[in-house]
C-alpha cells in the first residue's frame, strides 16, 4: 500500500502532498524525508528506509516525486506508478511543468484521485484516468 | 473594489517575473488559477526565510478569512479561495476556519465546483471530524443522482472521507452502484467496498456473490479493482478462498495472452500492476494449496520467459514472480529458473536491479541456502555498497542465511553495522535480529557457545544505545537463567557470566538495558561472588543508584539485587546499612523510597534467606521424599506408630471410618477408634508439613536451612507412596569437560589479522568464505566432502608443522567436538597459515619422509588443500578482472601432488592461476549468454522520461463531449 505521496522541487518546497492514511507522518518527519531524498549524492539512489516504511523517489527535471510505501509493496512497481503519473499529467497538461503543478493544484489532486485511492491503485489505463476530468472541463464550458 | 486592486497588484509581479519563470509564463489552457492565486504563490516561493514566509501566509490567511465570510461569493471565486486554503494547509498552516466553507461548497456546487468542494473536504478534514456528518446527506443525494459525474464524485468521497460508523448509511447505495451500466461507476463502487472491508470487515459478510460478480466483470478496470478486495480476503484466510484461485489464474492467462485492449497497456505490458497483485494473491493461495501451486507453475514459467522487455516495470513483475516461486509449494525447475534471474539482477550495474536482486535472493534463501553460493562475492560487495538501502537488504539476507557455522560472523557483521548506524528504527530492528539469531543458534550445551552468546548480547546492548525494543531484555534474562540451570557445565558458565558482568559493571557508559541484565545476574548468582571485596561491588551499585541518568526502575532493580547479595553474604550488614542510610532520599520517588527503607529494615534485622543451596549445586534437587526425617520416622515406627498412608488411602479409610463410626454410635461409644484417628491425624500433619517442599522448591530449602537441616547425603527411604524402593542417589556432579576457549581466542586472532591486512579484496574473500560456510549445495555434495577432508588435512598439517606427534585420538576428539568446525573465519586463517607452512616445508624438501610415510589418503587430502588454496586465488583474480564472479568449485585448478613433490613453490601455483582467471577458460556452463548480459547491462536509467513521452495530438480534439466516454465504454463492451 502507498502511504503518502509528495511532490517537491529541488529547493525542498512542497508542491503536492497527499496522505493516503491519516497522520502517517508528522510535519517534522516529512521534512526529514524530503531532506534525505534531496540530499542523496548518488544519482542512482532511489529509495530511503524511514521508520517502518520504505520511501521511493524519482527525479523529473526540477521535481522530486516521493512515495512512502509499506514494506510488502513492490518498490519498482511504485516507482513505475509514479512515472505513469508523470506521463498522465503530461498528457493532461500537454507537457507538464512545475508551474502547472503549482498553479493547478486542484487538477493534479483530481488526476491522482483517479489513479490511486486510499493507497491502492484504482485505474492505470491513461485515457480512462482522464475521462472524468475531461468531462468536468467540458461541463464547465 | 478589492478585486480591482488585487488584479492590478497581481499584474505587476507577473511582468517582473516573466523572465524568471522562463518562457512558459503563458498559461496552459486548462490552468484554473486566478492572478491573485498566482501572485500569492510567487510571493511564498520567493521568500528568503521562514519568518518571511510566515508573515506572508498569515496575511493571506486573514484576507481569506475575511473573504470567505462575505455573503455573496461567486463559485469561481470560491474555487480560487479554496485552492489558496489548500496550499496554506499543505505548507503547514492552520486553516480550521475554512472547513465549514469547504463543506458548504460541496453541498451546493455543481460539477467542477462540487468536485473542488469534495476535494477540499478530503484534504482538510480527517475522517473523524464532526463536519463530515454534514456531508453524509450530500453524498447520499449524489449517489442517488442520475448524473455519472455526481456518482463518481460521491463514491470517491465515500472512499476518502467516511469513517466506520457512517458506512452503514451509504452501504446499500454503494451496493446498488455495483450494477451501474457505466464501468467507471462500478469500478469506484468496488473501491468503496475495498475500503469498507478494511474498515469494517463484519459488514462485508454476505457479499460473496457480488464480489465474485465484479471479479468476473467484463470490464478489466472493475476486475482489477476487485482483485484488491480478494487480495485482502485471501490474506486473512487463504484456505477459504482457494476456489478463487482458478478465476485468478484465468484472469492472469487473459492478461499475458494480451486479450485486453491496448489502452490497458503500459510501456507495452498489459496491466502490469494488476499482474503484480495477481502474483501476490496466487502466492498466498499457492503457499497453502498444492493444487493451486500446480496450476500456477506454467503461468510463472510463461512470465519468466518474457524477458525481452527492458523496463523497470518488467523487472518488477519478474521480481514478483520470483517471490511467488519461493512462496508456493516448491518446484525445483522453477526455483532454478528463479535463481538464474536473480543472477542477472545481481550482475546488473543498475542500482534498482541490484537492490531487488538482493531482495529476491533473500526470498530464495528461505527455500534453500544453497542458492546463495553462486553469488558470494556480489553479496559481500553489496555489504560495502554505498547505498544504505541495499546494505540493509544485504544484512537481512545474511540473517536469513545464518546457520550453525556462520552465525558468529553474521552477528559480527550485524553488530558492526549497528554501531555505524544512526537510525533508531533500523537499530532496534537490528537488535531484534541479532538477539533472535543469537537465540536461535546459540547454546547446544557447549560452554563456548554459551559464552559467545553472552559476549554477543553484551556487545549488542552496549552498541544499541537504548534502541532495543521492549521484551528483548526479558527474553535475554530468560535465556541466561535457563542456561545457568542447565544440565552440564552450568557452574562454569555461571562463573563466566558473573565475571563478565562484574567486569562490565565497572565500565563507565552502560545502557539501562545492559545494567538491568548485569544487576539481575549479580543478584541471582550472588553466591559466585563470595570472595569479592566489599567495596568492589557496593560502590558501583551505589553509584548507579544515585546516578540521575537512570530511571526509578533501575533503582528498584538495584535495591533488589542488593538484598539478594546481602542474603548471599556478599555484602556485610553494617557497611550496607551505613551506605544505604547515606543515600539522600529527597529526589527519589515514593515507591523507591519505600523500597529503600524496607531494605534497610531488612538488613538491620539480619535475616539471611540463603539462596545458596539452590544454586551452589549445578544439580538443582529437592528432597521430595523427606529423607531427613527417616531417623525420626523409624523411631516412631519402632515406638508403635502406624505407618504413613497416602492421602487417597486415608480418605478411603476415613470414609469407611465414618460409616463404622455411625455404626458404632448405634452400638455404643468406643474409645479405641478415637485414638486411632488421632494417631493418623498426627501422622498426616507430618506429611503435610513436609509437603510444601515438593511443590515449592525455594521455600522448602529455605525452611530446611533455617531449621538447620542438611539434606545432602541423606538416604531416600520415603516416597509419596510410602517406603520407597532403594534408589541410587545419583550424583549429578558431572565432570566438567575440557573447556575449549578456542572460539573466543580465534576471534581475537581474526580481529588482529583483519587489522593487519591491507588488501581490501583479501578481506572480502575472507569474509565471503566465513559467511558462506556451512551452506552446502546438494549437487555439490562431493565438494562438501572434499572440504571436510580439507579440514581434516588442516588438522594434520597443524599438528605436523607445529611439531606435535600425530595421534589418532586427538583428531577424533576434534571431530567429535560440537563446536562449529569453522568459525569466525579463524579456521580460514589457520588454514592459510598451515598451507603456507606446508608449502615452505615442501620447498625445503623437508617433508618427503612424512609424505612417503603417510597413507595415500593423506596425499589426497593435501591435494585438496592446495586445490582449495588455489581456488581462493582464482576467485580473487576473477574478482579483480571482472565485476561478476561466480565461484564454482568445479572449475578450480587441480594441482597434483606430483607437482608439489617436484618442489614447485607457491609462486608457480599463482602463475597457473593467471591463466585460469582468463574468463574464456571458464567452463561453458558458467559462461553467460552474451545476449542475456547485454540486455541487462544495456539497461539505462532514463531520467528524462517526461520529455520522451509522445504527447497525443488528438487529446484536444477528443474533448468533444460525452462521446469520448462512450467510446471507452464501447471498448469495454468489445471484451
Amino acid at each position: 500500500m502507498i502511504k503518502f505521496l509528495l511532490i517537491v522541487n529541488r529547493q525542498g518546497q512542497l508542491r503536492l502532498r497527499k496522505y493516503f492514511e491519516e497522520k502517517v507522518v508528522t510535519h517534522g518527519e516529512q521534512r526529514e524525508i524530503i531532506r534525505q531524498c534531496l540530499s542523496a549524492v548518488d544519482k542512482q539512489n532511489f529509495l530511503v528506509e524511514f521508520k517502518d516504511f520504505t520511501v521511493v523517489y524519482k527525479k523529473y527535471g526540477n521535481l522530486y516525486f516521493i512515495a512512502g510505501i509499506t514494506s510488502n509493496e513492490n518498490e519498482l512497481a511504485v516507482l513505475e506508478l509514479m512515472h505513469h503519473m508523470v506521463e498522465t499529467l503530461d498528457k493532461y497538461f500537454d507537457r507538464v511543468s512545475e508551474i502547472d503543478i503549482l498553479y493547478s493544484l486542484d487538477r493534479v489532486h483530481m488526476v491522482i484521485d483517479e489513479m490511486v485511492v486510499n493507497g491502492y491503485i484504482l485505474e492505470t489505463s491513461q485515457p480512462r484516468i482522464l475521462v472524468p476530468l475531461q468531462l468536468l472541463d467540458v461541463a464547465r464550458k | 473594489m478589492s478585486d480591482i486592486v488585487e488584479k492590478t497588484l497581481a499584474s505587476l509581479p507577473r511582468f517582473l517575473s516573466d523572465g524568471l519563470l522562463g518562457t512558459k509564463s503563458q498559461q496552459t489552457p486548462k490552468s484554473t488559477s486566478t492572478r491573485a492565486f498566482q501572485n500569492f504563490m510567487r510571493l511564498v516561493n520567493g521568500v528568503k526565510s521562514r519568518h518571511e514566509e510566515e508573515q506572508i501566509v498569515r496575511r493571506e490567511i486573514s484576507v481569506l478569512k475575511q473573504k470567505l465570510s462575505q455573503p455573496d461569493i461567486t463559485p469561481a471565486q470560491m474555487c480560487d479561495y479554496l485552492c489558496r486554503v489548500l496550499y496554506c494547509d499543505m505548507i503547514g498552516y492552520d486553516v480550521t476556519f475554512s472547513f465549514i466553507h469547504a463543506v458548504k461548497f460541496a453541498q451546493k456546487g455543481t460539477a467542477l465546483e462540487k468536485r473542488i468542494g469534495y476535494l477540499a473536504c478530503s484534504l482538510l478534514l480527517n475522517e473523524n471530524h464532526e463536519l463530515i456528518l454534514l456531508l453524509v446527506n450530500t453524498i447520499q443525494k449524489d449517489l442517488k443522482s442520475s448524473n455519472l459525474l455526481d456518482n463518481c464524485m460521491a463514491l470517491t468521497a465515500v472512499c476518502q472521507l467516511l469513517n466506520t460508523e457512517m458506512i452503514p448509511m451509504v452501504l446499500p447505495l454503494v451496493e446498488e452502484k455495483l450494477t451501474h451500466p457505466r464501468e467507471l461507476v462500478r469500478m469506484k463502487a468496488v473501491m468503496c467496498l475495498h475500503k469498507f472491508l478494511l474498515k469494517a470487515p463484519s459488514l462485508m459478510h454476505n457479499m460473496e456473490g457480488k464480489l465474485h460478480k465484479s471479479l468476473c466483470d467484463k470490464d478489466p478496470g472493475v476486475m482489477s479493482v476487485s482483485v484488491h478486495l480478494y487480495y485482502q480476503l485471501i490474506k486473512e484466510n487463504p484456505e477459504q478462498y482457494e476456489s478463487v484461485g482458478e478465476s485468478l489464474i484465468h484472469i492472469f492467462n487473459q492478461i499475458i495472452n494480451r486479450r485486453l485492449p491496448a489502452t490497458f497497456e503500459y510501456h507495452s505490458i498489459p496491466l502490469p500492476w494488476l499482474q503484480i497483485e495477481l502474483l501476490q494473491c496466487l502466492a498466498l493461495l499457492g503457499s497453502k494449496s498444492q493444487r493451486i501451486s500446480e496450476l500456477f507453475y506454467p503461468l510463472l514459467r510463461d512470465v519468466l520467459a518474457r524477458t525481452n522487455i527492458k523496463d523497470n516495470i518488467a523487472f518488477a513483475i519478474i521480481y514478483e514472480s520470483i517471490h511467488s516461486i519461493t512462496m508456493i509449494q516448491p518446484n525445483k525447475e522453477l526455483l532454478e529458473e528463479a535463481s538464474r534471474h536473480v543472477g542477472r539482477f545481481l550482475r546488473s550495474t543498475s542500482r534498482h536491479l541490484q537492490y531487488i536482486g538482493i531482495k529476491a535472493l533473500t526470498a530464495l534463501v528461505k527455500r534453500g541456502a544453497e542458492y546463495v553460493l553462486d553469488y558470494q562475492m556480489t553479496v559481500v560487495e553489496c555489504l560495502d555498497c554505498s547505498d544504505k538501502s541495499t546494505q540493509r537488504k544485504t544484512l537481512e539476507l545474511l540473517s536469513c542465511m545464518a546457520n550453525d557455522a556462520n552465525v558468529a560472523v553474521v552477528c559480527d557483521k550485524l553488530l558492526e553495522h549497528l554501531s555505524k548506524s544512526s537510525d533508531p528504527y533500523w537499530k532496534s530492528d537490528l537488535v531484534v535480529q541479532v538477539a533472535d539469531l543469537a537465540d536461535r543458534y546459540p547454546l547446544l550445551f557447549s560452554t563456548s557457545r554459551r559464552e559467545w552468546y553472552v559476549d554477543t548480547i553484551f556487545d549488542l546492548l552496549m552498541r544499541s544505545r537504548g534502541c532495543s525494543p521492549t521484551g528483548v531484555v526479558d527474553k535475554i534474562i530468560k535465556v541466561i537463567g535457563s542456561e545457568c540451570q542447565g544440565e552440564d557445565n552450568c557452574e562454569e558458565f555461571c562463573h563466566y557470566v558473573t565475571a563478565k558482568c562484574l567486569e562490565t559493571l565497572h565500565q563507565t557508559d552502560l545502557t539501562p538495558d545492559l545494567l538491568h541484565i548485569i544487576i539481575w545476574v549479580l543478584g541471582e548468582y550472588a553466591n559466585f561472588l563470595n570472595h569479592l571485596p566489599q567495596d568492589k561491588l557496593l560502590k558501583p551499585l551505589l553509584g548507579y543508584f544515585v546516578n540521575s541518568e537512570f530511571t526509578e526502575e533501575v533503582r528498584v532493580w538495584i535495591l533488589s539485587a542488593m538484598r539478594k547479595l546481602f542474603c548471599a553474604g556478599v555484602l556485610e550488614r553494617d557497611e550496607l546499612v551505613s551506605c544505604l542510610n547515606g543515600i539522600g532520599t529527597k529526589e527519589l520517588q515514593t515507591y523507591t523510597r519505600h523500597r529503600l527503607k524496607e531494605l534497610i529494615h531488612f538488613v538491620r534485622s539480619g535475616i539471611r534467606l540463603d539462596n545458596r543451596t539452590r544454586l551452589n549445586n549445578s544439580s538443582l534437587q529437592f528432597d521430595g521424599t523427606l529423607s531427613f526425617l527417616d531417623d525420626f520416622v523409624s523411631e516412631a515406627l519402632e515406638g508403635g506408630a502406624s505407618p504413613y498412608k497416602s492421602s487417597q488411602l486415608r480418605y478411603m479409610e476415613l470414609n469407611s471410618l465414618h460409616k463404622s463410626q455411625e455404626r458404632d454410635v448405634l452400638s455404643g461409644v468406643e474409645l479405641k477408634t478415637y485414638s486411632q484417628v488421632s494417631d493418623r491425624s498426627s501422622a498426616s500433619t507430618h506429611g503435610s508439613a513436609g509437603r510444601p517442599g515438593s511443590s515449592e522448591g525455594g521455600g522448602h530449602t529455605q525452611n530446611a536451612k533455617a531449621s538447620g537441616l542438611d539434606m545432602t547425603g541423606v538416604k531416600r527411604v520415603w516416597s509419596k507412596h510410602g517406603v520407597a524402593t532403594k534408589e541410587e542417589h545419583v550424583s549429578q556432579h558431572k565432570l566438567l569437560s575440557p573447556v575449549s576457549r578456542q572460539l573466543t581466542g580465534e576471534n581475537d586472532d581474526d580481529a588482529a589479522n583483519k587489522d593487519g591486512q591491507d588488501e581490501e579484496q583479501t578481506r572480502k574473500h575472507n569474509l565471503a568464505s566465513a559467511l558462506f560456510q556451512g551452506i552446502t549445495n546438494q549437487q555439490n555434495q562431493k565438494s562438501e566432502q572434499m572440504e571436510n577432508k580439507t579440514e581434516h588435512a588442516e588438522h594434520q598439517n597443524i599438528l605436523r608443522v607445529s611439531g606435535t606427534t600425530y595421534s589418532k585420538p586427538i583428531i577424533s576428539t576434534i571431530e567429535a567436538d560440537p563446536l562449529p568446525r569453522a568459525d569466525t573465519g579463524g579456521w580460514r586463517e589457520l588454514h592459510k597459515i598451515s598451507n603456507q607452512n606446508l608449502a615452505k616445508a615442501l620447498a625445503a624438501n623437508e617433508s618427503f619422509a612424512f609424505l612417503e610415510n603417510t597413507s595415500s589418503e593423506a596425499v589426497s587430502t593435501n591435494e585438496v588443500t592446495v586445490q582449495q588454496l588455489t581456488e581462493d586465488r582464482v576467485l580473487f583474480k576473477q574478482n579483480l578482472s571482472t565485476e561478476e564472479c561466480i565461484p564454482n568449485k568445479n572449475d578450480s585448478v587441480k594441482v597434483l601432488p606430483n607437482d608439489l613433490l617436484g618442489g614447485q613453490s607457491p609462486v608457480a601455483i599463482v602463475k597457473d592461476d593467471d591463466q585460469h582467471s582468463d574468463p574464456d577458460q571458464r567452463t561453458s556452463s558458467q559462461k553467460l549468454d552474451p545476449n542475456e548480459r547485454s540486455m541487462y547491462d544495456n539497461y539505462m536509467e532514463e531520467d528524462s522520461h517526461t520529455s520522451d513521452v509522445p504527447t497525443n495530438p488528438d487529446s484536444h480534439e477528443s474533448l468533444g463531449g460525452t462521446s469520448l466516454y462512450d467510446e471507452f465504454y464501447s471498448n469495454g463492451e468489445n471484451l
